[in-house]
């Protein structure tokens, strides 16, 4: 109904632009509110550690007093994640799971796709103790819904990054795990005879600091160097449209993961996702 | 406790991300800019208020949008006389001194304003939601509370309504030249 899409682009064009003066008043006087509500929980926050510090004293010396006792467990799980994994092409699939011809272009498939490929690595992590967290949303079907273009992924991949970066403030790595395009046999690697997906890092190079992320991925690429020499990490560079980056200049340890091809299957991607996970968590490590 | 520290940054970046869906709500919602900016600040603050005890589970932009949703649905009913000449004054056009198509606009504009304003409550919301803030079925659904199939329904029954309300306007407005 190219009628409706008119009204629609007219109701649009009633939202008009908020002064900018008034922007920028309201961000000056929120920040400042917060500042002091902070300041008011930070006042609380001294006065209950005082006061736990007088309850521990109390405890260590009623605990000396009867003597031998167990020490208590204080594993500190670590809970706000340290890694963001997400899918700007969320539906990227495999032959072997849509069960297509390799003369298609592109595999694509709503359930056996790359974000199983994230929940993976996102598991792997976890069971290297590092907390990772993968995003719930499935941009493609967004899209779909939306009547949106495929070209329109990377700017809601975009928002949903820069809203996880604010809900979980400690992400030191965002990860856009992505399935490659090219043939198996450049795809794939052999690992004590076992085949695997070659993985390969892509930073984009046109924002103003991209030269953080590339140290970052070479980083990567050193460490697997390191721990698994058979299983090479390659760090390419390419020219990438403005001003989504990719979504690269929103960290500077943000970048693109490709994992294998399409013809790779479920089982070589999850080998390399277990790989992956567990070179990521020592450069976490050493970074810390 | 940490993410206490960082109340100041986090309010910033919220800000930063949907001060514009949240005034392009309230001004559409209540027609004056006056009243948009009011109500802008009235959800920021209440979100800073909320923001250490937010759940962390559900998306940051559905969440101030439907902050957004019950404070001008309050504000609505507080203030529904105020509100409704305030509108009148703002809708009639001036028409001095414009040159002939910004004239035509202009008025195309203000028609369609005060169609907005005509229809129900949950109708101008809606429309709001999907047409101005760009917002999926899921999420319109998810502020709303309703299901993904009333929210389709309705957002085509809104705009339908809002088409005949349109002629009705343009119709009456042809008359009195």
């Amino acid at each position: 109904m190219p009628n409706k899409d008119k009204l629609e682009k007219q109701i649009k064009a009633l939202a008009e632009e908020p002064d900018k003066q008034y922007v920028a008043r309201l961000g000056v006087k929120l920040v400042k509110q917060a500042n002091q509500m902070e300041a008011k929980s930070r006042a609380l926050r001294y006065f209950s550690v005082a006061a736990g510090i007088i309850a521990c004293l109390l405890l260590i010396v009623t605990l000396k007093l009867n003597a031998e006792s167990e020490a208590p467990a204080a594993v500190g799980e670590a809970d706000s994640p340290s890694v963001l994994i997400y899918h700007t092409h969320s539906q990227e699939s495999f032959v072997s799971e849509t069960k297509t011809s390799t003369e298609i272009h592109s595999v694509n498939d709503p359930q056996h796709n790359i974000s199983r490929v994230g929940k993976r690595l996102a598991d792997a992590l976890q069971t290297n103790k590092i907390s990772a967290i993968q995003s719930p949303i499935d941009f493609a079907s967004e899209a779909k819904n939306q009547q949106k273009d495929f070209s329109e992924l990377y700017l809601m991949s975009r928002e949903n990054v820069k809203e996880m970066l604010v809900i979980h403030p400690d992400i030191q790595m965002v990860l856009d795990v992505h399935r490659g395009s090219r043939k198996r046999n450049i795809t794939t690697l052999k690992i004590n005879n076992t085949e695997v997906a070659k993985i390969r890092l892509v930073i984009n190079n046109s924002h103003p600091n991209w030269e953080r992320n590339l140290g970052f991925a070479q980083t990567i690429s050193k460490k697997a160097q390191e721990m698994y020499p058979e299983f090479p990490i390659e760090v390419i560079e390419q020219k990438g449209m403005s001003p989504v980056y990719w979504n690269q200049d929103l960290h500077p340890r943000a970048v693109l993961v490709e994992i294998g091809g399409m013809e790779n299957t479920l089982e070589e991607e999850y080998a390399s996702a277990d790989i992956l996970a567990k070179i990521l968590a020592e450069v976490l490590r050493k970074a810390d | 406790m940490q993410d206490q520290a960082r109340l100041s940054e986090q309010i910033r970046c919220i800000y930063e991300l949907y001060y514009r869906d949240v005034y392009h709500f309230f001004l559409l919602f209540t027609g004056t800019k006056s009243q948009a900016e009011d109500l802008t600040q009235e959800v920021f603050i209440k979100v800073l208020k909320a923001l250490p005890t937010f759940e962390k589970r559900s998306s940051i932009k559905t969440w101030v949008l439907s902050i957004a949703k019950h404070t001008g649905i309050d504000h609505y009913r507080r203030k529904k006389l105020i509100h409704f000449s305030s509108q009148l004054l703002r809708i009639l056009p001036s028409k001095n001194g414009l040159p002939e198509q910004a004239l035509v606009e202009k008025e195309e504009r203000a028609n369609l304003e005060q169609s907005l304003y005509k229809l129900k409550e949950k109708y101008r919301i809606v429309i709001i939601l999907r047409c101005v803030n760009e917002l999926s079925v899921k999420e319109t659904a998810e502020i709303l509370g309703w299901s993904e199939a009333k929210v389709k329904v309705s957002y085509h029954r809104a705009l339908k309504q809002l088409k005949n309300e349109l002629f009705l306007e343009e119709g009456e407005s042809s008359h009195a030249k």
